[in-house]
């Protein structure tokens, strides 16, 4: 019936304690005890191991799932955010205080002084000017409203992705040069190397016309992008729209990380006048990355919950088993002057093991997953593409380790383990010694 | 001889109460989580199908060859008067003919690119011009000579109800027509990137503004997506010389997203049930092994393996069946909590980038009922191998020397 080794060896019922009698009469202090449950504890759960390794396997799955998919969440929402940044907005931008709640062309600040004290912060790899309005763009006969947006393409072009994904052509170098987005030179039957004309009204109203070259026609794969913006350089759109040499609309900055943005961005803002400028990071010029996050975490770990619970049930379940085959050997043991506490106790301690064994081996394979596809990348299905491009997707992923969901599958895992060994231990309490040891083990 | 056999599997599962009943409820919360995400998963789906398709896409769309590359009106196409192409009523929700075509607006501060659509106003109960709030008053016909804008255009434009806007776009010679335009209504549409496209006027005097007689499209919204197939070649041989595209070649991106979906379904049930595998092994080799003395002694009175496999298979889906069955009604019970629909507004933004609404209504369908139980059950077939196999292994005389 009694499967461990030797009991004299662990129990608090050997040589040193002459009979039950006697060792119930003291009272069983000091760490040794709890030492040798542990041990019992240990043994106990590989009496069968077939059960303790499905268990095991459970939870392990569990946290393997929780956090490999967190890690590759986390991992790509970096990702996702940057490429977005580089595909036009940028990490940060300086505006005048009212451009962003109405665009208009006569909200325009003095760029250099702000360049500087972006630049000051350290926090920044590239910053420059813009400046931007609506006009019309035509070849032709044929004309569009667009967005005309005047920048340097000098400091842009290092950092834009925008830059890197022409269909044709290639990306601005100077003065009297456009590159318009695929769907506009459809729209308006253009091609390469023809002129483009913009027509807007310029900042004291008056008219702004300039004739450009097109030299390049980029493909995002982003309607927006795609089918309303002209870029032009800002030494063509000062002039023509009535700017002056230091005036601009925004200016764009680039950190050196997305972090390191957050940081450059609280530096310029504890510096400046209150209210001097109009600062915008990257959450406020992409809002829909962080909402879209916040979502896909939130499901992720409702999708864990749910999964904790099943395992939890079957945790329950082989507690249930356990208790119930070694009734008759718990029996004996409350016979020979254990008290029922302590066999609680050693449920316990076997919960504990057994989850901490789960744990680790599941955070062992999801680290180990984790670390590999960080150094290989994981490929994305090429069926995805149309998705990829929609929002800013690369097309392999580097998971990025994701301790706090570790924790938060350890811990919940862990205090579910034990708590699923209270519910059969409860039964040790209403055991009868008498009544146990006649049960059928 | 079955009858036997499920006799003795049923008082085999009453002997161990409180276990099984673990079991079941793991199996129910499984099915369960499985069946309420499917809903919500759909729910997500039917809403990004009808967020493409209201968004002046419709099922199915005509256009003039060429049109979709160079969208203007010399690439329209005249409709017959009342024509009529050979669609059952009752799949049809309706058409409407649009000129739309690319233009720029001006109001006495600010200019902007926008997309001018002529309409017939009572044809666009197919389109989300049906649904949005207007403040102001809508176009009341075909030869409304008003415009209707977006909230967040208005704003832009720096102009409200009752201004008047002025509208550049090319005529049917090619030459740019340009034409004053009185703001009849402003409309308020979930985010604000339909709001900042589209200017709405009567399709008639659109049509005499740029001398044409043409439309540029026709769209056609069906009761229900399935039919798109079908009724498409109907339209192909009706609209003869003509394109005929469907949503998801006019919505690639959108109908990836649908696609996606329908993997998302398989994927939530393989790692829910992945989950669940563990413990009914468990409880099944359990089952099995406490039962040694018994199997032996059946081995021995000369009982066949198979009929010994037959019982452990029949006992797991007699488990599996009342399990997925709990687990169905749990399912139902969450899609009933949640059939008024889930606000996801506090993520506006985001869940517009993703072509949804921001009140996520689920959605049941009973082939995913059917398709979660069906595999439920062979799963629960499956994790039967292993412990029948066990059983059969058992000799008598193993089991006798216990």
């Amino acid at each position: 019936m009694m499967h461990v080794a030797d009991p004299k060896d662990d129990l608090p019922i050997s040589g040193d304690h002459p009979g039950a009698l006697e060792f119930r009469a003291r009272k069983p202090m000091g760490a040794g005890i709890w030492m040798r449950l542990l041990s019992i504890s240990w043994r106990n759960l590989w009496r069968n191991r077939r059960r303790t390794w499905l268990t095991v396997c459970g939870i392990a799955f569990s946290v393997w799932l929780l956090v490999f998919a967190r890690s590759i969440q986390d991992g790509t929402f970096e990702l996702m955010v940057d490429n977005g940044a580089r595909m036009l907005p940028g990490h940060v931008q300086i505006q005048h205080p009212e451009y962003e709640a109405s665009p208009r062309m006569e909200y325009t600040f003095s760029a250099s002084p702000a360049i500087d004290r972006l630049r000051g912060t350290g926090d920044f790899e590239y910053i420059s000017a813009r400046a931007q309005g609506f006009a019309l763009v035509s070849v032709d006969e044929k004309s569009f409203g667009a967005q005309i947006i005047g920048l340097e393409p000098k400091v842009e072009g290092q950092w834009s992705t925008l830059a890197s994904m022409l269909s044709e052509g290639r990306y601005l170098q100077r003065k009297g040069e456009a590159v318009i987005g695929r769907v506009l030179a459809r729209n308006i039957g253009a091609s390469l190397n023809q002129e483009l004309i913009l027509l807007g009204t310029a900042k004291q109203g008056g008219v702004a016309a300039l004739a450009v070259q097109i030299v390049g026609v980029y493909d995002t794969g982003q309607a927006e992008l795609d089918r309303a913006i002209v870029q032009i350089h800002i030494d063509d759109f000062r002039p023509t729209w009535n700017l002056s040499a230091d005036e601009a609309h925004l200016v764009v900055a680039l950190g050196k990380s997305l972090t390191r943005s957050d940081v450059g961005l609280e530096k310029f803002r504890s510096t400046m006048d209150e209210g001097a400028f109009g600062t915008l990071g990257w959450r406020d010029l992409m809002p829909e990355a962080e909402q879209l996050w916040d979502m896909k975490q939130i499901s992720t770990e409702m999708f864990f919950y749910i999964i904790a619970l099943i395992v939890g049930f079957s945790v329950v379940n082989t507690f249930m088993m356990l208790v119930f085959e070694r009734t008759s050997e718990m029996g004996v043991m409350m016979a020979i002057g254990m008290k029922p506490g302590y066999l609680v106790a050693q449920l316990q301690f076997e919960a504990f093991l057994l989850s901490v064994t789960g744990v680790a081996l599941g955070a062992t394979l999801a680290g180990a997953l984790v670390a590999w596809m960080g150094e290989t990348g994981m490929p994305l299905p090429v069926q995805a593409d149309e998705l990829l491009k929609q929002y800013n997707m690369p097309d392999r992923l580097y998971p990025n380790f994701d301790w706090r969901a570790l924790f938060i599958a350890s811990g919940i895992m862990m205090l579910g383990t034990q708590f699923a060994a209270l519910i059969p231990g409860q039964r040790v309490f209403r055991m009868r010694p008498v009544d146990a040891i006649r049960q059928e083990g | 001889m079955l009858k036997l056999l499920v006799q003795l599997s049923l008082r085999n599962l009453t002997r161990h109460k409180r276990r099984n009943l673990m079991l079941f409820a793991a199996i129910a919360v499984a099915v369960g989580g499985v069946t309420a995400m499917n809903t919500l998963i759909r729910g997500f789906q039917a809403d990004m199908l009808d967020s493409a398709v209201s968004n002046l896409t419709g099922h199915i769309k005509i256009y003039a060859p060429g049109y979709r590359d160079d969208p203007n009106i010399q690439r329209g196409f005249e409709l017959a008067e009342n024509f009529q192409p050979d669609v059952a009523a009752e799949d049809l929700l309706g058409w409407a003919p649009r000129i739309r075509v690319p233009a720029v607006i001006m109001s006495e501060r600010e200019t902007r690119g926008i997309q001018l659509v002529g309409v017939d106003p009572a044809a666009e109960v197919i389109s989300f011009l049906s649904t949005v709030e207007i403040t102001g008053e809508n176009l009341t016909d075909s030869n409304d000579g008003r415009v209707l804008i977006g909230r967040e255009l208005a704003r832009q434009l720096e102009t409200k109800v009752g201004r008047r806007l002025v509208i550049i776009t090319q005529g049917a010679d090619g030459l740019n027509r340009e034409k004053g335009f009185r703001i009849a209504g402003t409309f308020d549409s979930e985010g604000t990137s339909l709001e900042k496209i589209f200017v709405f006027t009567g399709l008639t005097r659109l049509q005499s503004m740029l001398d044409s007689h043409s439309v540029t499209e026709v769209s056609i919204r069906l009761r229900s997506e399935p039919k798109t197939i079908s009724v498409k070649e109907v339209l192909i041989d009706f609209f003869v010389g003509l394109e005929v595209r469907d949503w998801q070649e006019l919505e690639p991106q959108a109908a990836a997203m649908y696609i996606f979906a329908d993997g998302a379904i398989f994927i939530w049930f393989a790692l829910m049930m992945s989950a669940l595998t563990f413990g009914l092994i468990n409880t099944l080799i359990a089952a099995v092994m406490e039962r040694v003395k018994e199997f032996g002694m059946l081995r021995a009175i000369g009982m066949r393996k198979s009929v010994i496999i037959a019982q452990v298979v029949i006992e797991s889906t007699i488990i599996m069946t009342i399990g997925v069955a709990v687990g169905l009604v749990m399912g139902y019970l969450v899609f009933l909590f949640f059939a008024d629909g889930i606000d996801l507004s506090a993520f506006a933004e985001g869940v517009e980038g993703f072509g949804m609404r921001t009140k996520l209504v689920p959605v049941m369908l009973v082939s995913d009922l059917v398709l979660v139980a069906t595999l439920s059950l062979a799963l629960g077939v499956l994790a039967s191998v292993y412990p029948a196999w066990r059983a059969v292994k058992i000799t008598p005389l193993e089991a006798l020397r216990r």
